[in-house]
């Protein structure tokens, strides 16, 4: 396995410091999510994901507890494995449901997935009527007026709604 | 997640005001600017760059607020930043697929998990009361005449008639055809509501042959293959193929050919492909409405031809989407069901008249 950084020494001390993590623990975390999946290949993808995802991540310089670190990525890393299961099952039975005619292509299906996963990220912990505003205002580019007959609130807290959303949009990015 | 509430100054107040009517606090030079923290959106000016977001999005934004939200970007380099991030966190989620229907099979994919199990399992309880009900097809025994027959169904009634051809023939509740055949074609004239016909394909040598064409009052439906819906509508009709395909001929405008799986409406001005399934729409042959995040209107629509009297919704309710299917033949239930799922009330005046509010 290969990681490359962008070549600052902090980079390097980081890449330096992700090595040893992966050659001292990649074979523990691997057995970790087999146990939790059930499938050494899935596994073997998600320990490659959770070490990605150490690469843009800040670590601290000195870990104390290597594996305790490891396993709270790699859990994150799984909860996002298991939402995306989620959500590409939802798609696809909601896809089922569209005439013929008006199915989107695979590509736009694929990159429709990647739009989901990031709105779903987004909207977590907003609340459900949020959630419809933001979705009504985003996929169908209805008005805020036409948003608040649509969910029964007044304009302005439709409002409210989409500064929460697109707060949670401006600092997710 | 830091909230915006305390610091978007506007977010939430009075919403023509927001971000145009004090636009110039944030363009007030700063003596000794701080760094713009890029991901902290409390910060001041991110909150701004938020807020003008919110206002260009509303579909009420003016060409005033455009100017003056071009003016605050120009107005400081960390305006300009922020506003860029805003745009370039918002063009993310701009992967969208074309057309509506995929658009609307997102937004419902995305809709909380817990909503939907329960309006599932409230649809299923539906569905199965509705099966343990009974239904009750009555088979048509009418006579045809040799002139003019005509076939009709009242109020809660559905029926079946075998034509002389061979072909069947389904009526919705409250629906009127008349039928004229002759040595040339088959036709139906469809009066009002809705049918389904089952085409029997003619043989040649028996001097057959002809075809096989339902009217509206917006044009002609011929049949190509054997199954298909037809619904008069207050001044358009729907078409909905079951099986094979059929042509189009609106009075005005070009003729379409639909294919099995499609449905399409007919207008004065011509005929249109619709995002609407035909499995969907049939469902009143076995007794119910279905409807996948459809507007009430629809379900009360569907409804209506079952309910002796007055149906009634209010505009506002007409337009809250439903997903389900309901049985038909018992629209008390299902209207006391639609109760319970949306922010509606359902006020009985008497037995004949009923009508929709939001709650």
């Amino acid at each position: 396995m290969n990681f490359s950084t962008t070549g600052s020494p902090e980079a390097a001390a980081l890449q330096q410091q992700i090595h040893s993590l992966y050659s001292d623990h990649h074979g523990w975390l691997h057995g970790w999510l087999r146990k939790k999946l059930g499938c050494t290949h899935r596994a073997a993808d998600l320990a490659h994901d959770t070490f990605v995802r150490l690469l843009t991540s800040r670590i601290p310089a000195r870990l104390d507890e290597p594996r305790a670190y490891l396993t709270t990525v790699a859990r994150h890393v799984l909860l996002n494995h298991q939402r995306r299961q989620r959500l590409e099952l939802a798609w696809a039975a909601e896809l089922a449901l569209v005439p013929q005619e008006f199915a989107p292509s695979a590509e736009e299906r694929a990159m429709a997935l990647e739009t989901l996963m990031a709105i779903d990220a987004l909207l977590d912990g907003l609340s459900a009527k949020a959630r419809r505003a933001f979705l009504l205002s985003q996929l169908d580019g209805l008005t805020y007026a036409e948003i608040a007959a649509e969910i029964g609130v007044s304009v302005s807290r439709v409002r409210q709604y989409m500064g929460e959303a697109l707060t949670r949009c401006y600092a997710a990015l | 997640m830091p909230r915006s509430e305390n610091h978007a100054g506007g977010l939430g107040d009075d919403p023509g005001a927001t971000p145009t009517a004090d636009r110039s606090a944030p363009n007030a030079p700063d003596p000794l600017p701080e760094p713009l923290d890029p991901a902290d959106p409390t910060d001041p000016i991110a909150a701004r760059a938020i807020a003008w977001a919110v206002q260009l999005r509303s579909g009420e934004a003016s060409a005033a607020d455009h100017a003056a939200f071009d003016a605050w970007r120009r107005a400081d380099p960390r305006h300009e930043a922020a506003a860029t991030r805003m745009e370039r966190a918002l063009g993310r989620l701009n992967e969208l697929p074309q057309g509506l229907a995929p658009r609307q099979a997102m937004r419902r994919s995305l809709l909380p998990q817990a909503g939907r199990r329960s309006a599932l399992r409230n649809t299923l309880g539906l569905v199965l009361a509705g099966v343990g009900g009974g239904l009750l097809w009555s088979h048509g025994q009418r006579p045809l005449s040799a002139l003019a027959a005509d076939f009709s169904t009242g109020t809660g009634e559905r029926r079946v008639f075998a034509l002389a051809d061979g072909s069947r023939l389904w009526l919705n509740a409250r629906s009127v055809v008349d039928q004229s055949f002759d040595g040339t074609a088959r036709r139906l004239h469809l009066r009002s509501g809705e049918l389904i016909v089952e085409v029997a394909k003619e043989s040649q040598e028996a001097g057959g042959g002809r075809p096989f064409i339902v009217h509206t009052a917006q044009g002609h439906i011929q049949a190509l293959g054997t199954r298909f819906l037809v619904r008069q509508d207050d001044g358009s009709s729907l078409v909905a193929v079951l099986h094979s395909a059929v042509r189009i001929d609106p009075l005005q405008g070009q003729a379409l050919t639909l294919a099995q799986g499609h449905s399409a409406r007919l207008t004065a001005q011509g005929v249109a492909q619709e995002a609407l399934a035909p499995q969907a729409a049939s469902a009143w042959e076995d007794g119910f409405v279905e409807v996948h995040d459809r507007p009430l209107q629809d379900v009360v629509d569907a409804l209506r031809p079952y309910h002796p009297g007055v149906l009634r919704v209010s505009p506002q309710a007409a337009r809250l989407r439903v997903t389900g299917s309901f049985p038909l033949d018992d629209s008390e239930r299902t209207l006391v069901a639609l109760a319970r799922a949306l922010p509606i009330t359902v006020h009985r005046r008497t037995g004949w008249w009923v009508s929709i509010d939001m709650r």
